[in-house]
């Protein structure tokens, strides 16, 4: 992908900076130097995607529905927003990168860092005792507030809303850290317990700073002291207004440019030609007012097409061991979002165009 | 940071079961998006719940969330005397259905009618050593559809037989495997006479002699040993040779459960049986599973 081939290459090129403005000691860089930092760049790719899809999943019935060309463009100097969404993007992504490398962590990815050991055999509560493997939830925030912050160079205030979202992200990590137990008496009893600290499912994670998007607080800089032009009064000036904003709340400067028209030099598509939910059993409230939300609200007419698909049904599983399944052949009716006509009259050529489902 | 030579991954598979319409699969998948899929391995030869079951390949972690092999063994361990009761046909295929599920692109589980058929077939003999039907076994959590395990004979019903049931503690077969099994499932284990047999409630009431040897101390203390008093729960009418006999010198296992004392086996102790004799020079020397090991 490409967002995530721009970010491996900053990331590549962070590597380099970070070696040449430090000064090593000999042992400290055979130990620990480059081998140690390119050992971490593929997962923190692999945790910038997997931010990047999750981003996708949240957004999937919203108007801005997380494009790639708005992540592509957002990479560039110049054209960078400060937008609410921009906000979720840079918090998700710092979170997805936090997450992959403390699950590696874990997992015994890498030789410097392991489980989280502070609590083994502590008392917890009662009945338990600390024990297992604790996710090293320090060790991740370090390495991605390390390689994530190292893509802001600027001093202005972008830059900082763009930490401060950064960090927001990570602090999600830590917010959503739960107690996990594991009973291992006699016969599965619950007499003996161990627990530990646990990630999230990552797609907690994401929902909670979805909720934290919707939440997120427009920051007015004070103008008067921006207007001095002196660079030092500027960063006076930021820090007075992040010092009354939480940490783990998201912030943005501008507002969201209007996502249901077309605006390619903003990498936006509109909502022309996106698929909306209608009805159906087990569909949230968002989705089921997604074809108001996408088509109804942007001016456009929803449009039904009924689509046959073949998938695999009465699935058995055969002892021992296979699983067989039949073939079924079944038609579904999807909406999406197309133009209204002006004209009265029926046009006579049909679309031809498919649209597939994204997220 | 502390480089440790082998780590391990604690999961969590959370089974929820959501509201679905009549006829709608719930499909079961891995358990986390970013966690790496179980590994296919030999079910080892010394994993005995689950020797025989049918299958040779297992998946690790399994679906209980048991990480390791070691792990897997040892809470493996302690079900094996649940299958000499011969409680259910299918007990073994539950059990090691979990334990040591079959390898599969995605998880198997056991059909909510094998689970339930073992539940009510075992846990009457389960409650009698005083364990609970336990929470990994709850059988709601279940699929109930063909993508599942289930006995392959599933239309055969089981006869009744003529005599009451013996009482599970009483009911042990004169084998090594069993004794020791047995043992590692008990928290002590004494060499002694019965001094007196009384009904109590639903119980059986054993009073022990005062002599006594100690087997297996375990988490009895030697004031407690003194005046021990045990009791065959839901015992009270179904026979056991062994208490009928005051006259013999038994070994006796039991564990405590809350402030009772509860009889787990009772063996004659027959020196002249050489299947005894050789099972109580093997227990010198046999370990049982160690739990607190395989967690730190």
């Amino acid at each position: 992908m490409n967002p995530c081939q721009i970010f491996a290459s900053l990331v590549m090129s962070i590597c380099c900076h970070i070696l040449s403005s430090t000064a090593w000691s000999v042992n400290n860089f055979l130990m620990t130097g480059p081998k140690a930092y390119l050992a971490y760049t593929s997962s923190v790719q692999a945790g910038a995607q997997s931010g990047i899809e999750e981003c996708k999943h949240q957004f999937a019935w919203d108007r801005w529905n997380c494009p790639e060309s708005a992540l592509q463009l957002s990479t560039h100097k110049g054209l960078r927003s400060a937008t609410r969404e921009t906000a979720f993007v840079h918090a998700i992504s710092a979170a997805g990168v936090m997450y992959t490398l403390t699950k590696n962590c874990s997992m015994g990815d890498f030789e410097n860092c392991g489980c989280d050991d502070s609590k083994i055999g502590k008392m917890g509560g009662r009945g338990w005792v600390w024990g297992g493997c604790s996710d090293n939830v320090n060790f991740g925030d370090r390495i991605a507030k390390l390689f994530v912050d190292a893509l802001e160079n600027g001093h202005d205030s972008r830059a900082a809303v763009n930490l401060h979202n950064n960090e927001a992200g990570r602090l999600a990590v830590k917010a959503t850290l739960k107690r996990t137990c594991k009973c291992h008496g006699l016969s599965g009893s619950c007499s003996i317990q161990t627990c530990w600290m646990q990630l999230a499912d990552f797609r907690d994670i994401g929902s909670y700073l979805k909720i934290k998007h919707d939440q997120a607080r427009k920051l007015e800089m004070d103008k008067i002291r921006m207007r001095a032009g002196n660079s030092a009064d500027n960063r006076g000036a930021i820090a007075d207004t992040f010092s009354a904003v939480a940490r783990t709340e998201l912030i943005f400067m501008e507002d969201s440019p209007d996502y249901c028209v077309k605006n390619l030099s903003m990498g936006l598509h509109g909502t022309e030609g996106r698929e909306c939910l209608q009805s159906g059993k087990n569909l949230s409230q968002w989705e089921r007012r997604s074809c108001r939300r996408l088509c109804h609200e942007c001016g456009l007419k929803v449009e039904e097409r009924r689509i046959e698909t073949v998938s695999s049904c009465n699935c058995k599983f055969h002892w021992c061991c296979t699983v067989k399944c039949e073939t079924c052949t079944q038609t579904v009716t999807r909406y999406f979002c197309a133009k209204r006509h002006r004209n009265r009259r029926p046009h006579n050529h049909s679309r031809k165009r498919q649209h597939t489902r994204r997220g | 940071m502390k480089s440790l030579a082998s780590l391990s991954l604690w999961r969590i598979i959370i089974l929820i079961l959501p509201l679905v319409s009549l006829g709608q699969t719930f499909e079961y998948g891995w358990p986390d998006n970013y966690d790496k899929p179980p590994q296919c391995v030999d079910i080892p030869v010394d994993l005995r719940l689950c020797q025989g079951v049918g299958y040779h390949q297992m998946l690790l972690p399994n679906l209980l969330e048991h990480e390791s092999m070691a792990e897997v063994k040892q809470q493996a361990g302690s079900w094996v005397p649940l299958l000499h009761k011969n409680c259910d046909p299918g007990t073994q295929l539950l059990l090691c259905s979990l334990f040591a599920p079959v390898c599969m692109e995605r998880p198997i589980y056991p059909c909510r009618r094998l689970c339930e058929n073992v539940r009510d077939g075992c846990s009457p003999i389960m409650a009698a050593f005083g364990f609970p039907w336990p929470h990994i076994l709850t059988c709601d959590k279940f699929p109930q559809d063909d993508m599942c395990i289930n006995t392959p004979n599933d239309t055969s019903t089981s006869e009744p037989n003529g005599h009451p049931p013996v009482c599970p503690p009483c009911d042990n077969e004169m084998k090594m495997d069993v004794i020791l099994d047995h043992m590692c499932a008990s928290e002590f284990a004494i060499k002694t006479k019965i001094q007196e047999v009384k009904r109590e409630n639903m119980d059986r009431k054993v009073t022990l002699q005062k002599k006594k040897r100690t087997i297996k101390m375990g988490t009895l203390k030697k004031k407690d040993l003194k005046k021990l008093t045990l009791y065959l729960k839901n015992g009270a009418d179904c026979p056991c040779t062994q208490l009928d006999n005051t006259r013999n010198t038994y070994l006796i296992m039991g564990r405590k459960v809350d402030k009772q004392y509860l009889l787990t086996g009772i063996h004659k102790w027959d020196k002249s049986n050489r299947e005894f004799k050789k099972t109580m020079k093997k227990l010198k020397s046999h370990k049982c599973p160690a739990y607190e090991n395989v967690f730190k």
